[in-house]
């Protein structure tokens, strides 16, 4: 069995994904010991404080980190599949621009409202984000078709468009909207709470099993078109669905977590170079490799400047960038 | 019958004195705040909530504070629970507050996640010094130091009124700015609270000609405008070497030209007492004026 195959791999993220979370749920701002943490996750009943910090405060953030990183990192292994291009991300699209300037919006309007503990900013930005992916989608779509290039550019000129709106609103606003609205844009998973948890988690779940059921037919697109179509896929059925499902999965992310950078290009990159580029690998090891990574950045968010908090997504790229550039140092080929 | 009647003005009165005990109010930002007792263990997401606090008398009972509530000097020795705009929730509710006194300026994400952690919040949005005066009644109400919150808003109110009077028959009206001359300037417009005590003090204050509360204008706007007085509350190097800033200013294209550096009226007024609705920002109110009406002033 060599390195890189999934029964050597999956157990080894997945065991580093448990020791990161776990340490996560022990370690911030508040000491508590190891085994108070353990006694409380065993549900034993604790001191009152203790118990609310770790169940109702640090495991719904954990379980986000979670949720978030592996939908970013699979929607961007997604999106490098169906683009054939190593610069896409999860926002190539838009999403991330339709999801900044719908949370500007509500930010800068003030819709301070709350619909089942959700803010009127995460619904605006996954909103924006829909509308956003809705439009790009209809406005490449030549025939039944879905022409890369067409998608790309038309994805970058509307990301253009609502960062520029987004760069209006926000220099009409006032200094506390200001910074609550650039906050928002270096994404972080500060303060959120279990609604976020129960708002995401269906549909990031069934983002990542749908994008995995369609692994097989993305491996073998990408090996020819013409032979692909030969062995019974339709490929332009499976990349529009891709498409729309890697798109879908982002929106939601960005909507609890705002726009965390990094994960997305980079983390699947990563795991090219571990597992190899079949996508029925490479899809599960990059969930688990963007798991850790953001985990691990939420914790550093917590605590290096605590009481107060660190945007995640400076944290993602500070953490993920030197290791990617020296796993390209190492390597001897010139093609990823 | 007389019984049951009995029973129930019994239980009327119970309730009503618990009623009397127990308080609901609403915040700034329009949610209600319910609090059974007078709050003891009070934590302060912002460092004019806790100038305020202090000044109520209730300083000890503050139990958690911002890294920036840096006065009065007690309130550096407490918890530091928040930042500017982030807070660590877990900090929080670590300390176990009755009352948790928020600000506009909050993470309102945090702020709702510890309501609905069950921790009472009140949220102040303070943008006038009108506000500041009814702020103090209300937060002395809330906290159950009604005698306080009555003394200071009278005092405080005294000053303002001191202020007006001095005013009174002073029909000349300085142009007058907020602001440090670096290019764009970021000054204060309408609807903030430096626009409201600009206006107390007897000035008109130039930013209020662009659009928005926090206008970015260039040189040449500012030439325009032709403001008579400058204040600031940032000097390059500290506020004592704001003399050599001018000598400097008075020699730049453009600044020299404008009235306030040629007649050297720039003025430093301290940020804590101008920026935070605190009470220290009726001291701004005053050094403001006197700087805008020297010989209103004046006299025995």
């Amino acid at each position: 069995m060599s390195f890189r195959s999934l029964g050597v791999m999956v157990p080894l993220l997945l065991g580093l994904l448990g020791v990161l979370s776990l340490l996560s749920l022990g370690a911030g701002p508040v000491d508590i010991p190891p085994a108070k943490v353990a006694a409380l996750l065993a549900g034993r009943s604790g001191e009152e404080v203790e118990a609310v910090i770790v169940r109702d405060i640090r495991l719904p953030r954990l379980l986000l980190a979670i949720l978030v990183g592996a939908a970013l990192a699979q929607s961007g292994a997604a999106m490098q599949g169906f683009f054939q291009n190593p610069m896409a991300d999860p926002y190539i699209v838009g999403v991330s621009s339709g999801a900044a300037l719908g949370a500007t919006l509500a930010l800068t309007l003030s819709l301070d409202f709350w619909v089942y503990g959700i803010s009127g900013v995460a619904l605006s930005a996954f909103g924006g984000a829909l509308l956003v992916t809705l439009l790009v989608y209809g406005l490449a779509r030549r025939g039944g078709r879905l022409p890369v290039t067409l998608v790309l550019l038309t994805g970058v000129a509307m990301g253009a468009l609502c960062s520029a709106l987004t760069s209006f609103l926000m220099i009409s606003s006032n200094p506390f909207d200001m910074q609550r609205i650039l906050f928002w844009l270096m994404g972080s998973l500060a303060s959120r709470r279990w609604e976020h948890v129960h708002m995401v988690w269906p549909q990031l779940v069934a983002g990542m099993v749908f994008l995995q059921v369609f692994a097989r037919d993305l491996n073998l697109i990408l090996q020819g078109e013409e032979s692909a179509r030969y062995l019974g896929v339709d490929v332009e059925r499976v990349r529009r669905l891709l498409l729309v499902g890697a798109s879908l999965l982002a929106a939601a992310a960005v909507a609890v977590s705002g726009i965390i950078g990094f994960v997305g290009l980079v983390v699947p990159h990563l795991m090219r170079l571990l597992v190899g580029p079949d996508h029925r690998k490479l899809f599960p090891a990059s969930m688990l490799g963007g798991a850790i990574l953001l985990v691990g950045a939420d914790l550093m968010a917590r605590v290096l400047v605590e009481p107060a908090e660190l945007p995640i997504g400076a944290i993602t790229s500070a953490l993920g960038c030197p290791f990617f550039l020296f796993l390209l140092a190492r390597r001897r080929q010139a093609v990823l | 019958m007389v019984n049951k009647a009995i029973l129930l003005g019994s239980a009327l009165a119970c309730w009503l004195v618990s009623a009397a005990q127990a308080i609901e109010m609403e915040d700034d930002l329009g949610a209600r705040a319910r609090l059974e007792k007078p709050p003891q263990r009070i934590v302060s997401l912002a460092p004019s909530n806790t100038e305020l606090l202090f000044a109520l008398g209730l300083g000890k009972r503050v139990v958690g504070v911002t890294e920036y509530c840096n006065y009065p000097e007690e309130a550096q020795s407490l918890e530091k629970v928040a930042g500017y705009n982030t807070m660590s929730l877990e900090k929080v509710v670590a300390v176990q507050p009755d009352l948790v006194l928020a600000a506009r300026g909050n993470d309102l994400e945090g702020v709702e996640s510890l309501r609905r952690l069950g921790t009472p919040v009140f949220a102040l949005d303070i943008q006038s010094v009108g506000q500041l005066l009814k702020a103090i009644e209300r937060l002395g109400r809330l906290t159950g130091a009604e005698e306080e919150a009555a003394k200071l808003k009278g005092q405080l109110g005294q000053r303002v009124r001191r202020v007006e009077k001095a005013l009174e028959g002073v029909e000349e009206r300085p142009r007058v700015m907020w602001g440090y001359w670096s290019d764009p300037v970021y000054t204060a417009g309408k609807s903030t609270m430096i626009d409201d005590v600009f206006a107390l003090a007897g000035g008109d204050n130039v930013g209020r000609r662009a659009e928005g509360a926090w206008p970015q204008v260039s040189l040449e706007t500012i030439l325009a405008w032709a403001p008579q007085v400058i204040f600031t509350t940032y000097v390059p190097g500290g506020p004592d070497s704001l003399g050599g800033e001018m000598a400097r200013l008075r020699a730049v294209d453009g600044w020299k030209n404008v009235p306030a550096v040629q007649q050297g009226r720039i003025y430093y007024v301290e940020g804590d007492w101008l920026t935070r609705p605190g009470p220290r920002l009726v001291q701004a109110l005053e050094h403001i004026a006197r700087h805008l009406h020297p010989a209103a002033f004046e006299g025995p």
